[in-house]
């Protein structure tokens, strides 16, 4: 259905009058009427979203990664249910867990894998974002708390790699704490901050679960309503190509719409990580040995390129691939709306711009390959 | 079909890729890894063409007497599973067989005593143990400490328990098992063998064939004259007039181990120089002195054999080995 914006309006929920049952409705006005959810609702599901956006899939990542969102705040919290964040018995409950509990394995898959697929979808979503020139005034709140977003999904990253408490987390997070410790001046003391202590142990496993549990979670959270307040409160980005501006003064409402489309991505997402835990079982290393001498530590897949960077940049250098360069992409990256500033938002008229991203791009894609070989 | 359809579509694909390609992008296989492979079930013949479905693992033990001791003797282990069992296969170089430990000699006037055995044990964790996991049986065992009052040749803590199978050429490979006991914390701190528990047993087992002045056997086989072992219910009388010189008698009557120490069921063939034993047990047993294996949870296991010797004398893979299922 295409309708002009001005028509919008007429495009309405099911309440009270049109409701599915009466006693739906009967609710549903009891509630309004103590509440007023009722317009702003309304306004939220008939937001006009244009054509141009709805015909162009890559419009749906934003979506999709809010999908792949709560499909790990749920699946997080049924995990929760059953781990057990003592360094003694956070292994016994993560392998119960993955082997014993039904559908474990693919609560915990899901968890897992779906974890690769948010930071795919945030990754892709800021590609998008970036090329089309959607950061610049006046999104620029709107594209730092994006920034923040991917961030904050790193954390959730390094935070849960530990909490089975098995080899490839325990390693992986020590070798963290070392690179959290060759910052300049501030390195000890993020390290103790965040470790707990002079050794990594039961209070690191118990900050990093309350950082995975609480903290991030909140601070998404947190950063998921600022992003959609802004999209909302500015709108989509006007159109860049002649095509899409001819579809910009039509609009589609964003329920059912735009929902229906992002909910069938979503549901293929569900399906393709439910396939993949049950073809590939979530990993769960041993548990973890303090004392192993032969464990290399190989970080998550998303974290290879830093890894690999750190070759290059041994001793004293350390702290140049660990935190300078690192440092720098993330700063630029929030600092890129104040930094570029022309209006000009189609990438093939902003050579330079196009052409840096695909340069942090490419090294990002070989630093990774060159990791795994 | 739409191009938003079409663009849908490719875009699932290529996240299908790449979440796949983070899948198989894990952890890379440990090294020393077993594949159990699945079968519709598992055989109890180490000739059994299924084995052709299990990836072979090779190893080369070493001494546990000396560091300097030449190596020893070089395995191939093959693992195979079915929905309630796991079989496993190891082959191993051995130039003789030997399966007349404890046999009484007859020398025409006088019994003399000896012999050792062949064996093959297996070690498997029966709880999540990290430093088991990390270092096999030189956490338990092989820890270099020669100090008697300190652990060695057993568990490093209450917490921990080994399943072992404990395969013997004499007095298991002919009832078709391999004792099934555990290994835990030293009963005596003094007595390395303190530390190996038996299984809960009904009946069956070993019992030593000999006489009660302890110099000479009580039995002969009375139904097979020239076999090397006796099986309860072929025992017979001695009678030395119909022995010649160098005539040689079993040291155990056998009986077939029922109850948990009785769990796992072998076939050992010695030919060419080289030992094929399979070892076949339920993944559950139901008893609390049993490792429960769940795959696909791969777990961790050490392995030895000893050549004519006692438990002690044996040659060990030194470093963790991985059980894992495909």
């Amino acid at each position: 259905m295409e309708v002009e914006h001005n028509k919008i309006d007429r495009i309405s929920i099911p309440h009270r009058s049109r409701g599915i049952g009466s006693w739906v409705g009967a609710v549903w006005g009891w509630l309004d009427a103590r509440t007023g959810l009722a317009l702003p609702l309304r306004k939220f599901f008939t937001y006009p979203v244009p054509l141009y956006v709805h015909k162009n899939v890559l419009y749906s990542l934003g979506g999709v990664s809010l999908i792949s969102l709560a499909l790990q705040l749920f699946s997080g919290i049924l995990m929760t249910f059953y781990y057990d964040p003592g360094i003694s018995s956070a292994y016994d409950s993560v392998d119960y867990i993955t082997y014993t509990l039904p559908a474990g394995w693919l609560v915990r898959g899901v968890h897992v894998y779906n974890a690769s697929a948010l930071v795919i979808l945030l990754f892709l979503h800021l590609l998008r974002t970036y090329f089309m020139g959607a950061y610049k005034k006046p999104r620029e709140i709107t594209w730092m708390a994006g920034v923040l977003m991917l961030l904050v999904v790193l954390g959730f990253a390094f935070t849960g790699a530990l909490l089975p408490w098995d080899q490839s987390g325990y390693w992986a997070t020590k070798v963290g704490m070392e690179i959290a410790g060759s910052t300049p001046l501030a390195g000890t003391w993020i390290k103790r901050i965040l470790q707990g202590g002079s050794i990594l142990g039961q209070a690191t496993l118990t900050r990093f679960y309350v950082l995975h549990v609480l903290l991030l979670p909140l601070g998404i959270l947190s950063l998921v309503i600022l992003h959609i307040h802004q999209l909302r409160y500015h709108g989509i980005a006007p159109a860049i190509t002649e095509k899409g501006k001819r579809d910009s003064k039509k609009f589609v409402p964003f329920f059912p719409h735009w929902m229906t489309l992002d909910a069938m991505i979503g549901t293929a997402l569900l399906i393709l990580l439910i396939f993949v835990s049950w073809n590939w079982r979530a990993p769960l290393e041993f548990p973890a040995d303090p004392t192993s001498a032969d464990f290399i530590p190989r970080p998550q897949w998303y974290f290879l390129s830093l890894y690999q960077m750190l070759k290059y940049f041994p001793g004293p250098l350390e702290p140049v691939a660990a935190i300078l360069l690192p440092g720098a992409l993330i700063g630029g990256l929030l600092a890129l709306p104040f930094i570029d500033r022309s209006e000009e938002r189609r990438p093939w008229r902003r050579p330079l711009a196009t052409a840096l991203a695909i340069a942090v791009i490419s090294a990002i894609v070989v630093l990774t390959v060159l990791a795994t070989l | 079909m739409s191009s938003t359809a079409m663009k849908m579509m490719g875009c699932c694909f290529l996240l299908a890729l790449l979440v796949a390609g983070c899948a198989q992008n894990s952890q890379p296989p440990p090294p020393n890894t077993l594949v159990a492979a699945r079968v519709q079930q598992v055989p109890l013949d180490g000739a059994d063409s299924l084995w052709e479905r299990s990836p072979e693992l090779r190893l080369v033990t070493s001494s546990v007497k000396s560091a300097d001791a030449p190596p020893g003797p070089a395995m191939s282990l093959k693992a195979l599973y079915d929905g309630s069992q796991i079989a496993i296969r190891v082959a191993w170089e051995d130039p003789t067989e030997s399966n007349l430990k404890n046999a009484w000699t007859w020398d025409g006037s006088a019994f003399s005593k000896g012999g050792e055995e062949d064996r093959l044990m297996i070690h498997f964790p029966m709880s999540n143990d990290a430093e088991f996991s990390s270092k096999g049986c030189a956490a338990t065992c092989h820890n270099q400490e020669d100090d008697p009052e300190k652990w060695y040749m057993a568990a490093n803590s209450e917490a921990f328990r080994y399943d072992q199978w404990h395969w013997k050429s004499t007095r298991t490979n002919p009832s078709g098992q391999a004792d099934d006991r555990w290994l835990g914390l030293r009963a005596d701190v003094l007595d390395t063998e303190s530390a190996h528990y038996n299984d809960a047993m009904e009946a069956g087992g070993e019992k030593v064939n000999q006489n009660e002045r302890r110099n000479g056997p009580q039995y002969v086989n009375a139904v097979e004259k020239d076999s090397p072992y006796i099986f309860a219910g072929q025992e017979g009388p001695v009678d030395t007039s119909q022995l010649s010189p160098g005539a040689v008698i079993p040291g155990y009557v056998l009986t077939p181990i029922t109850g948990s120490r009785g769990d796992v069921f072998a076939s050992g063939a010695w030919a060419d120089g080289k030992w094929v034993v399979v070892l076949v047990r339920d993944l559950d047993t139901g008893h609390d002195d049993d490792v429960t294996f769940t795959p696909p949870k791969p777990i961790a296991f050490g392995i030895a054999v000893t050549d004519n010797g006692s438990g002690y004398d044996h040659q060990v893979y030194g470093e963790v080995l991985t059980l894992t299922w495909k």
